[in-house]
């Protein structure tokens, strides 16, 4: 692994097997991750963007062991700089790593345990890790429960109260106050915004950014909304039916996107001008395709309007086109796709 | 950091999650009424023999079927409580006994006289009794006696103590198989909970009164019968948890999908610390409100199977057999006093309720009830 790359991602698969009758006859499978491939460098911010159901959270709660790998391997490099596959290692060996990589919820409401204290819950990584930390004392604790508290923009009164008492912007402040307190050097933010009021998005993210660059921490963020995307993120790779269809740097996305799909995604952006009328709009018809039953070929095929024979037989590879840029499209040379109106 | 800088000024008031609960608890009148009789009868419990104002289990054919006697508190315009004594005879037009009050007589009622001896808390012996007649304790019968002329009230007393505390250990012992068993089942998962749900569905095909009568019937015979139906009453826990045992499960397979439980989990928290701090909170308002239900229907059934003849048998006394004394017709044309049991019965399982609709009301901070 190269120096500088804090986690790299290979060829990783996730398939559920789906069990029916009345023996639990496995009887085929969901295909929700196939063959992912990235990298995230130290301190970097990547975005995995798709619609619902691309394998998003899958591939996130895979990386951190909430599921069990079906294939392949994501080499961590430590805090000790030692190199590490996240997907084969022993529970009792990943269980020190945890702290390392920490997950951002989606759901304020639901990521914080209702019975619990603001400083409970930001505690708890302390209490868990407090020797590698150098938190032993419950003075300790608090002290740094406050000084979290502060750095996430909440009073450190807080503390003593339960999350009831907050609003979902302030709710997820404390779920990031808990995140940083690990000190992690990953942190995997699922959908962090896609909960809050549109007024507090902008907030959030910003927190989000500010502490990623302040404690370099490597940030995958998984989206489905690009204009979040070109708010914080370097590079962007864009995920269908558990496949990455394109990466590349955030800008160079959202000028000359390289893949339809991607095209598409960003011309669905909403445009804030009233101008801007009857503009002529890619439409994509239909549903995502089920990840039971994947579509042959080109798994975006059903759904693109520069389809050919081709796509409908032959999965592209995602090939590279120029250095830190990837399309898995057949057509990427001939196609000339409009990228998102600059503002 | 984009935000305005707090008023720390501000003072923030916070309560610890009892402190609420009892707030909430207070608004619930009725529930607090109800834990107020409820800590009346278990001081009852405490003190039955120092309450009781004659010996229970004295009988006195003479006095057999006395109804109940009125204390008098005034005389001649000054407080002095007193009653009058009453002779019972033998009436042979009737063929009945006849209980003759002598009104010109007064025997004065104290607090605190000297009665039957018996053990304190079964610290130190003792013959103090709240109240009676200086040195004729027999002659006072606040509730009348039964058909040997035993004192009901004092009976009353002492069967408040059996009837309420026989089952606790049946309860706690279920409530504590239902909470580890069916956690289990549903942190786990997989073949343990597989097995322990057969397990469950084993258990709950056996039916329980034949069971009783079988088990009562294989008790050696040298035990008393408060020692028979206490084992009984725990060896019926071993298969009472179930239903507790299936609800705990249902909310640890709920709780375990939400995401603050995968937070602790991905945060490297070991599966005692998830358990101890994420899902046993979560239940504690449903075990107390299973629990408060329990507690009545362990009433209910020593009541019933006494009444039945399959529970306590007599020489105990229990409110169950207080009222299986009060079978016959003749008890409602003639007899009404003997029913009396029947009240605290009511009275017991009414508040055993109250308080546990009140207790998971408040201990429970989704149901806000305004």
């Amino acid at each position: 692994m190269r120096p500088g790359i804090l986690l790299d991602v290979r060829n990783l698969t996730k398939h559920f097997p789906v069990r029916a009758g009345p023996f639990q006859r496995p009887s085929g499978k969901v295909q929700a991750v196939t063959g992912v491939s990235f990298h995230l460098s130290e301190g970097e911010s990547l975005s995995l963007v798709g619609e619902s159901g691309c394998g998003k959270t899958t591939l996130a709660r895979t990386l951190l062991r909430g599921y069990e790998a079906t294939a392949g391997s994501a080499w961590f490099r430590t805090g000790e700089g030692e190199v590490v596959d996240l997907l084969t290692l022993s529970r009792r060996r990943l269980k020190p790593l945890r702290r390392q990589m920490q997950m951002v919820f989606q759901d304020p409401y639901s990521s914080l345990n209702p019975r619990m204290t603001v400083q409970q819950i930001i505690g708890e990584p302390l209490r868990i890790h407090g020797e590698e930390l150098g938190i032993a004392t419950r003075e300790a604790r608090r002290e740094r429960v406050r000084e979290l508290l502060l750095q996430v923009g909440l009073r450190p009164e807080a503390a003593r109260c339960y999350p009831h008492a907050f609003s979902g912007g302030e709710r997820q402040r404390i779920g990031i106050a808990r995140t940083l307190a690990a000190r992690p050097r990953l942190v995997v933010a699922d959908e962090p915004v896609s909960a809050l009021d549109v007024s507090v998005q902008a907030q959030i993210l910003n927190l989000l950014l500010e502490l990623q660059q302040r404690h370099r921490i490597g940030t995958l963020l998984l989206t489905h909304n690009l204009m979040v995307v070109r708010h914080v993120s370097d590079r962007v790779a864009v995920m269908y039916l558990g496949r990455i269809m394109e990466t590349a740097p955030a800008e160079t996305l959202f000028t000359s996107p390289g893949h339809p799909y991607t095209a598409a995604l960003l011309d669905a952006i909403p445009r804030p001008d009233p101008r801007v009328r009857n503009r002529s709009r890619i439409k994509l018809s239909g549903e995502v395709p089920s990840p039971r039953n994947p579509p042959s070929g080109c798994p975006f095929h059903p759904r693109c309007v520069h389809a050919r024979d081709r796509c409908r037989t032959e999965l592209p590879e995602l090939e590279h086109i120029v250095p830190g840029r990837q399309v898995r499209c057949h057509l990427w040379r001939e196609l000339d796709l409009k990228g998102a109106a600059t503002d | 950091m984009n935000r305005e800088p707090e008023e720390f000024g501000v003072r923030l008031e916070t309560a610890s999650a009892w402190q609420l609960t009892w707030q909430r608890f207070r608004r619930h009148k009725l529930a607090v009424v109800s834990l107020i009789l409820l800590g009346f009868l278990y001081l009852v419990v405490l003190l039955a023999d120092f309450l009781a104002t004659a010996d229970p289990n004295r009988i006195d054919a003479s006095r057999a079927y006395r109804p109940p006697q009125p204390i008098h508190l005034l005389d001649d315009g000054g407080f002095n409580p007193h009653v009058h004594p009453v002779s019972g005879e033998w009436d042979h037009r009737i063929f009945r006994r006849v209980h003759r009050t002598d009104p010109d007589r007064r025997l004065p009622v104290r607090l605190l006289v000297r009665g039957y001896e018996y053990e304190f808390l079964g610290l130190f012996p003792t013959s103090l009794h709240l109240m009676g007649v200086e040195g004729e304790a027999q002659a006072l019968s606040l509730l009348g006696t039964d058909g040997l002329g035993r004192d009901l009230y004092s009976r009353l007393v002492h069967g408040t103590r059996t009837s309420l505390t026989i089952g606790l250990a049946g309860v706690v012992l279920s409530l504590v198989l239902g909470v580890v068993l069916g956690g289990i089942s549903g942190f786990y998962g997989g073949r343990v909970d597989t097995l322990i749900q057969r397990v469950i569905e084993i258990l709950l095909s056996i039916p329980t009164i034949p069971l009783w009568l079988g088990l009562a019937a294989a008790m050696p015979r040298d035990w008393g019968v408060l020692r028979v139906y206490f084992i009984l009453t725990v060896i019926l826990s071993l298969i009472g948890w179930t239903r507790l045992g299936r609800e705990v499960r249902g909310r640890f397979l709920v709780l375990r999908q939400e995401d603050y439980v995968l937070a602790a989990e991905l945060m490297g928290a070991g599966r005692a610390s998830i358990i101890r701090r994420h899902l046993v909170p979560a239940i504690t308002s449903h075990v107390i409100a299973t629990a408060t239900l329990a507690l009545p229907a362990m009433i209910i059934a020593e009541t019933s199977l006494s009444f039945l003849g399959l529970g306590l048998r007599p020489p105990a006394i229990s409110w169950g057999i207080l009222l299986q004394g009060a079978q016959q017709v003749q008890v409602l044309a003639l007899r009404p006093w003997l029913l009396a049991p029947a009240v605290p019965v009511v009275a017991a399982i009414l508040a055993f309720n109250f308080v546990g609709d009140g207790l998971r009301d408040a201990a429970d901070p989704y149901s806000r009830r305004t």
